[in-house]
């Protein structure tokens, strides 16, 4: 039993060596997908055999590589966070991949990179040791660099560009604050680290607060928070779309997780209230661009970064409520958004077009993807009865000792309903409203989407909708099998004031929907669309988010 | 004095990758990052006066291993992200036919 | 000389050296885990002696010695093999990558258990991949 975290890493590393060893055996291409579907399912069923002792008899399960024991050796320990979060990434991957399965132009090195990225996400969970967390963080980093690039387009490979060099700076960061951490205590493993890297055990003050901000703040670029996420809008959306919906669906929720470990491990209390307000300021921002798109997935990625800010600020209260609430929305977004990326990919597969304002009346051409929309974007809009209602109104009802942030994620909640409804237009206008200099979509031009792409959406859907009909179960279950702690609040998720509220979000945001669509609010739009930030900016943008962090950690 | 002057390493390599319009000027900034990362860990690792460990008879007074140990992983990390972005820089000769970032920046705007 | 000629010089020096770098990188793979060496070094050494050969003589020269086919199969195999090594290891050592050779001393062979065997398959795993890299950023990975 103890060997299921090292089998998690294992089968999809030897599954990416198996696939680029039978591509030189000239095999058909079906046992690539044979070999690939068989792996992800045995992983599955080995996380599912590994249920019963962590979550119900709270057994963690760790392996020592090589026999050494901590402090010397690397282990991998997987508790109930660490299940939580590879269960979710193997699902998304297991979507991804029945997604990718009917696409011609994905050869064996799609499927290569695909594995080394999986095989990475879960060496980031599943390790105990902060540079072994380093290493897995760089393979995970290195497929996704290729696979946004696969489509060799000028732009995804722009983006890969830019996402290497970013990220490649803060893994150097981070590798710096590892060496601060080691020269302070001489341990690497989170247990260690845990015990004797604190300032009551003699570390001095600065080189914490130093350790910390470099650490957080190199993981951050991954986890896409504000000043850092200028990477990101690019990269998810010129990446395949299967590859998108897994690098928005859990990679930087995996980022994310990884830095609440270490910020619990570290206990830097002080710090993960600082989160309240980056998180908070992270929901609101990106919105503003994200309404200004007329790019489907680059829509979709805007407000992949903004829900990370819903989620960083509930971390950043700190309650037991609040992070039930984190989790329980990291949990909904990864479905809701996966399911998103996926509607936006079979409407670019089927019309052959990204720009939301060429597009019209797709509702009688592909109802089904219309209706697997609509219900994406009620839940990422917080809609009862789908998820991202609850998980939002657990967020706003931890957040209500803080006025401010709850007032800015309010106005973010607005935002998104507005953005969402400027999406949905695209099934539900009417065709004379289409701009004329846009150059005329014909309607014959539609593929007929495989059924290997709908079956993905479906499945998404009920979960969606199946995990906002549950909410007290779900977030009684993540919040005493997952944070060991008890939810002292009384789940009334479905009252008529909360029903009021979501409600008053979506007048508000269909209102700021009308306002934009305005000549002026295109005008405003386009000059917000040309005000992206360069890379030259955006790396001195990381470094100014470190000054911010570091003078933070003096501050408190 | 060391870290000071490692410290001063790791900046530059950031200013390179900050200033420099030329992709390539721009990865050499991020390997002058990581040879300042190397150093800086050997530095950690390093005491006056003692060895290579490698354990011989009559050695007692050795460096620790351990950083030298995690800084060959980085290092081989790093030829791989160096050999990832100077590939990824030849397509971008290719379809952008100019190396200068602002250049890049301008041409994939107006796409 | 004339411009784009080779010089007789580099052709023959390097196709003497070539050998002896080729040997120098066994040796840092074989002796990895007495000495300051080991798999990657050695092989990036092995890579080098590659490299320089394509430097000397051209790459299409080198490519029908070293054809790019092979040089991937090795290292797709190469890692493979690592793998099942450390399966093995997990089935009869009872960890990942363990022991499954018996000990000796440190004049006697195998030395250190199946380090040894580990090197040498990430040795040639690494020197595969240089070599990969090398032609790649050359451009005839594509032909």
């Amino acid at each position: 039993m103890n060997n299921i975290p090292l089998f998690l890493i294992i089968i999809p590393l030897f599954t990416a060596c198996l696939i680029l060893l039978i591509n030189f055996l000239k095999v058909p291409s079906i046992l690539t997908k044979l070999i690939s579907l068989s792996s992800i399912i045995t992983i599955l069923i080995l996380i599912g055999f590994s249920t019963l002792n962590i979550l119900i008899k709270k057994q963690i399960f760790i392996y020592n590589l090589g026999g050494w024991k901590e402090p010397l050796g690397i282990s991998l320990h997987m508790d109930g966070l660490a299940w939580f979060s590879s269960l979710l990434g193997i699902i998304i991957t297991l979507f991804g991949l029945i997604y990718s399965l009917k696409e011609k132009n994905y050869s064996f090195k799609f499927y290569f990179f695909f594995f080394i990225l999986l095989s990475g996400m879960q060496g980031v969970i599943l390790t105990n040791d902060i540079f072994n967390m380093f290493v897995f963080f760089e393979i995970l980093s290195i497929a996704s660099y290729i696979l946004i690039a696969y489509s060799r387009e000028n732009k995804a490979i722009k983006a890969s560009f830019d996402y290497l060099l970013i990220s490649s700076l803060g893994m150097s960061l981070f590798l710096l604050g590892i060496g601060f951490i080691y020269q302070g205590c001489g341990s690497l493993s989170l247990t260690g680290v845990g015990k004797n890297f604190n300032i009551a055990n003699g570390i001095p003050p600065s080189m914490f607060q130093l350790a910390v901000s470099l650490i957080v703040v190199g993981i951050g670029i991954k986890a896409a928070f504000i000043p850092l996420y200028s990477w990101l809008p690019d990269a998810h959306a010129y990446a395949p779309t299967p590859i998108s919906a897994i690098l928005s669906g859990i990679m930087i929720k995996i980022s994310f997780l990884a830095i609440w470990r270490i910020i619990h491990i570290l206990e830097a209390i002080n710090f993960q209230h600082f989160f309240l307000w980056i998180g908070s300021l992270t929901a609101l921002i990106p919105v503003i661009w994200a309404l200004s798109q007329t790019d489907i997935k680059k829509l979709l990625a805007y407000h992949s970064i903004s829900q990370m800010g819903f989620i960083i600020a509930s971390f950043g209260a700190g309650s037991s409520l609040s992070l039930t609430g984190s989790l329980y929305h990291l949990f909904n977004h990864a479905f809701f958004k996966s399911l998103l990326f996926f509607s936006a990919g079979a409407v670019i597969y089927a019309t052959g077009i990204r720009d939301l304002r060429k597009l019209s009346e797709l509702y009688k051409k592909i109802p089904s993807i219309a209706i697997t929309s609509l219900i994406g974007a009620l839940s990422i809009s917080g809609i009862p009865p789908f998820n991202g209602f609850v998980s939002k109104i657990l967020i706003t009802t931890s957040l209500k000792e803080y006025p401010l942030p709850s007032f800015l994620i309010f106005l973010a909640g607005i935002g998104t309903v507005a953005s969402f409804t400027k999406l949905m237009m695209i099934f539900f206008n009417r065709e004379k409203a289409i701009q004329e200099n846009l150059g005329n979509f014909s309607p014959n031009k539609i593929k007929k989407i495989p059924k290997a792409l709908i079956y993905p959406l479906i499945f998404l859907s009920i979960i969606c909708l199946l995990s906002g009909i549950f909410p007290s179960r779900i977030a009684q279950g993540i919040s005493n099998f997952i944070l060991l702690k008890d939810l002292a609040y009384p789940l009334k998720v479905y009252s008529p004031s909360n029903i009021g509220k979501s409600l008053t979000i979506l007048g508000l945001g269909i209102f700021l929907y009308l306002l934009i669509s305005t000549k002026r609010g295109k005008q405003i739009s386009l000059a917000l669309r040309k005000r992206e930030l360069g890379l030259n900016n955006s790396l001195l943008l990381v470094l100014a988010g470190l000054v911010v962090f570091i003078i933070f950690m003096k501050v408190l | 004095m060391e870290f000071y002057l490692t410290f001063l390493l790791f900046l530059i390599g950031v200013w390179g990758m900050i200033t420099k319009e030329n992709l390539i000027k721009k990865i050499m900034g991020l390997n002058i990052v990581d040879s300042a990362i190397v150093l800086f860990f050997i530095l950690i690792g390093h005491r006056q006066g003692s060895t290579a460990p490698i354990m011989e008879k009559g050695i007692k007074d050795v460096v620790d291993p351990l950083p030298q140990a995690l800084m060959l992983t980085a290092i081989v990390i790093g030829i791989c992200l160096t050999a990832l972005a100077l590939a990824l820089v030849l397509k971008i000769d290719k379809k952008y036919h100019t190396l200068n970032i602002s250049q890049i920046e301008k041409l994939s705007q107006n796409e | 000389m004339e411009k784009g000629e080779r010089s007789e010089i580099v052709s023959i020096i390097s196709r003497k050296l070539v050998p002896y770098i080729l040997l120098f990188g066994l040796y840092l793979i074989s002796y990895g885990h007495l000495s300051p060496g080991g798999g990657f070094q050695g092989g990036v050494v092995l890579g080098a002696g590659i490299i320089l050969l394509c430097l000397s003589h051209g790459i299409f020269l080198t490519e029908k010695k070293f054809p790019l086919e092979k040089i991937a199969f090795l290292e797709a195999f190469m890692i493979t093999i690592f793998i099942l090594l450390g399966i093995v290891g997990l089935i009869i050592a009872k960890s990942f990558l363990g022991n499954i050779f018996p000990l000796k001393k440190i004049e006697e062979v195998p030395t250190a258990g199946f380090v040894f065997l580990l090197n040498l398959v990430i040795g040639l795993k690494v020197g595969a991949g240089i070599i990969l890299i090398f032609y790649s950023l050359c451009e005839r990975s594509e032909k």
